[in-house]
């Protein structure tokens, strides 16, 4: 397994959310984490990140090493990548900028190389290497997210919500990009609202409520529990 | 009592005692006599300051221009006018007061618009104008300034030298005891809420803005006092005397000695005066030794040299009820009058920039009934919540409450209608007991004290809160602070209770608890408008159910048909776009 949680408890300060989560994500897999707002599904990213969020007990074994006793950038270095909520770009700097801040633990004899590779992935970047990120549409600000994440070479992206505030079209492009990068080895840890559109393009999925994981299976399982519709709208199952 | 102002008025016996003896030590030394007038004339306008400063949190860096405003007012009142020399030094001292308040109020205005380090900038640019004034005005002697101002004489006794001790004592302890006046009671709690969380404040009904107005007039009219004072001691005033320098000392002190306090305001003058005269022959090692000292306190005390001491004055008591409770405490809830809907929405917009965060919602609710909004992050529930509440300008539409316009209103004056609100992180006053974050809330209704206190026992009681009455908020568990949150905003019985997110964090018995909590406010009579994530809570209380999607509402209805809706289905869940490669 590259990531393995086990009895994970995490929160904020006095606010507990996270209640006892154990996941795994294998090499090239793309697992989706579902579930209603509140359910504490950023939390779980960002208490892997350790981003604001707080390790209260449990552990995180990342590719061998140790994620709990891990600082974020400690945690960048071992391959584990994060895109935030809100992308989070240094909206005042240039695309290029900005991918080659993501390469900051990376080698830099390579540096160059991988501005291009990611270029060549995102054609609309290249156009507007010299731009501000701020100046973006939010499609091709979410794809600068995920390239300056790419630019560290991560064994593991963790997205959190890349579909937010897209337009449909766009969330295919998105979605279509993360099914590339699984094919390419990367292995994919995506926070979605959008649970159906997640479900067709995930390998497994955990639906989290309450800080715990409620329901866990296949994609294709899932899709087809009307127990997921339950846990996001009430009510008994019908 | 808050118990920081408790602790403030304890200590103030201790430091009078200290400034009696002294002052009969000084009886034969004039040097220190000298140094314990200037901590006199210091410590009335770092009263002032330490009070804006500490209370209302807003900088000054400008209080030498209403110093100089005083300080002028005597030095040419008592120089020019021909009147004798008992009332010529009242009258001028008066009208620089009465000067410097009205620069106050105008500060206080301009003020309202800046924040942090640009209110700095605009606080230090009044300094700088009127220094500047000083220095340009003909009438007030320009560069050397007005000389030879007369010591006050009230009949046989000339005030100067070791009298001028007691005379600015005398006013520094005036001083002292209308600032904690000031701090004690409502008007005392209302500032301390505006020190913890100003929009917490301001929506039970507080006017925040009115405060820090007032604030400023306030201390404005204490440098003035302090700078009336001064001219006469000194017998001369010249602009570099009341030049920024005098601004970043009346800083210091504050800092020093602890903003927020009287008692600090007190050591750091005194701290300043005796640097100041003992340094005297080492002219240029003063500004190294304030230096040294400000990075000291700054490291080794934050609070300040009270705010070390604070610690180790035993809190008062907090307030007990009453042994015969005034009747009906808890009155049943009054809905508006005129039978109008508690609330009704039109057409309300909000943008932000390009962003359209709510667009084009209305409702109206009925009285008496729990309606909850829902919808995925990022809907605009919370912004709609805003725009209800006063919080920031709509952008059109209109909302109503009990038949009443509130378009545009201050969040205190909606409050006032019978409003409630709670946060979606619960704003609570943390460096205040429950007891005295539920007292705030009964700020609206302006009962007489004892009143307020069994109201807020009342509603403490009504949510099983009693135990944790003495608790600072901010040493609450997290469940609690949200119960503690919900019984501060019902503490005035209002008619109209908007909640955001009451469920989030908490654990199953404390949902439960909640969910029995809402049923019973609106058994009582209460509307109830609900921001909430979890479902299982939404449809089990709510008679009905708005989705909000984009800034948009696409459903309203009872639970039931709302949770079968395919459009909201689609909104929760989202939709498999066809076509797309599946895994």
């Amino acid at each position: 397994m590259l990531l393995e949680i086990r009895d994970l408890h995490a929160g904020y300060g006095a606010l507990d959310v996270l209640r006892g989560i154990s996941l795994d994500v294998d090499r090239g897999e793309l697992v989706a984490v579902l579930g209603p707002n509140g359910a504490g599904k950023s939390t779980l990213l960002r208490a892997i990140s350790h981003m604001e969020a707080d390790v209260r007990s449990g552990s995180i074994a990342f590719d061998g090493h140790d994620l709990v006793r891990a600082s974020t950038v400690a945690g960048v270095g071992f391959g584990c990548l994060h895109v935030p909520e809100g992308r989070r770009l240094f909206t005042e700097l240039t695309v290029d900028d900005n991918l080659r801040l993501g390469a900051y633990t990376a080698d830099r004899r390579t540096l160059d190389a991988d501005v291009a590779a990611i270029y060549e992935r995102f054609p609309s970047l290249a156009q507007r290497k010299s731009q501000i990120a701020f100046s973006l549409s939010g499609g091709e600000q979410q794809m600068l997210a995920i390239g300056r994440a790419l630019m560290a070479r991560p064994k593991l992206l963790m997205l959190d919500e890349p579909s937010t505030g897209l337009a449909p079209l766009i969330v295919a492009q998105i979605f279509d990009l993360l099914a590339d990068l699984k094919r390419a080895g990367t292995a994919l840890l995506v926070v979605e609202q959008n649970a159906y559109l997640t479900l067709q393009h995930a390998d497994r999925a955990y639906v989290l409520e309450g800080g715990a994981i409620a329901l866990a299976g296949t994609a294709t399982e899932l899709a087809a529990d009307p127990r997921v519709r339950a846990i996001y709208l009430g009510g008994s199952v019908t | 009592m808050i118990a920081r102002i408790g602790a403030d008025t304890r200590a103030l016996p201790v430091l009078a005692l200290v400034v009696i003896v002294f002052g009969i030590v000084a009886a034969g030394n004039p040097t220190f006599a000298q140094a314990g007038t200037y901590a006199a004339i210091y410590a009335i306008a770092a009263i002032g300051l330490s009070l804006l400063m500490g209370n209302v949190n807003q900088i000054s860096i400008g209080q030498a221009g209403f110093f100089g405003l005083g300080a002028y007012a005597v030095a040419y009142g008592t120089t020019s006018w021909t009147l004798p020399p008992a009332l010529s030094w009242p009258l001028a001292a008066a009208l620089g007061v009465a000067a410097a308040a009205l620069a106050g109020l105008a500060v206080g205005f301009i003020a309202l618009r800046f924040r942090g380090h640009y209110l700095a900038v605009a606080t230090l640019a009044f300094g700088l104008i009127c220094v500047g004034v000083f220095h340009e005005s003909a009438l007030l002697g320009g560069a050397i300034g007005i000389q030879n101002v007369p010591y006050p004489q009230f009949g046989p006794l000339t005030i100067s030298g070791y009298p001028a001790y007691w005379f600015a004592w005398a006013f520094a302890a005036l001083a002292a005891l209308v600032s904690i006046n000031l701090l004690r009671g409502r008007s005392g709690r209302a500032f301390e809420t505006i020190r913890n969380d100003e929009l917490a404040a301001e929506v039970l009904g507080i006017p925040t803005r009115r405060y820090k107005i007032v604030a400023f007039a306030y201390a404005g009219a204490l440098a003035g006092l302090a700078g009336a004072i001064y001219a006469a001691f000194l017998g001369i005033v010249v602009p570099d005397a009341v030049s920024v320098q005098l601004s970043i000392t009346l800083l210091l002190m504050v800092v020093l000695g602890g903003s927020g306090s009287v008692s600090g305001a007190l050591i750091g003058a005194a701290l300043l005066a005796i640097i100041d005269i003992s340094g005297n022959q080492f002219e240029n090692s003063r500004e190294v030794a304030y230096g040294v000292l400000v990075i000291a306190v700054v490291i080794a005390a934050p609070g300040g040299i009270f705010g070390l001491i604070r610690a180790r004055i035993n809190a008062p008591a907090a307030p007990r009820r009453s042994s015969s409770p005034p009747a009906e405490p808890h009155a049943a809830i009054a809905p508006p009058a005129n039978g109008r809907a508690p609330l009704a929405v039109s057409g309300v917009t909000k943008r932000f920039g390009g962003l359209v965060a709510v667009n084009d919602v209305s409702f109206t609710l009925e009285r008496g009934t729990l309606t909850s909004l829902i919808g995925p992050n990022g809907a605009g529930k919370t912004t709609l919540f805003n725009a209800i509440g006063g919080i920031g300008d709509l952008t059109a539409g209109s909302v109503t409450i009990a038949g009443v316009d509130v378009t545009g209103q201050q969040p205190h004056r909606i409050a006032a209608l019978g409003v409630g609100r709670t946060f979606q992180n619960a704003r609570l006053f943390g460096e205040m007991t429950v007891l005295e974050n539920v007292l705030a809330g009964t700020f609206r209704r302006r009962d007489p004290e004892r009143i307020a206190v069994e109201r807020a026992y009342a509603t403490l009681e009504r949510l099983e809160l009693a135990p944790l009455a003495n608790t600072l908020a901010r040493d609450l568990a997290f469940g609690d602070r949200r119960r503690v949150e919900l019984a501060r905003a019902i503490a005035a019985d209002p008619w109209l209770l908007l909640v955001d997110e009451p469920a989030a964090g908490l654990n199953a018995s404390e949902r439960d608890r909640l969910q029995r909590d809402l049923l019973a406010l609106r058994d009582d009579g209460m509307t109830l408008l609900l921001i909430e994530h979890d479902m299982r809570l939404v449809m089990a209380i709510s008679e009905r159910v708005m989705v909000l999607k984009f800034g948009t509402l696409i459903a309203d209805g009872p639970p039931e048909n709302v949770r079968n809706d395919p459009g909201v289905v689609a909104a929760y869940l989202g939709t498999a776009v066809p076509g797309t490669a599946t895994a």
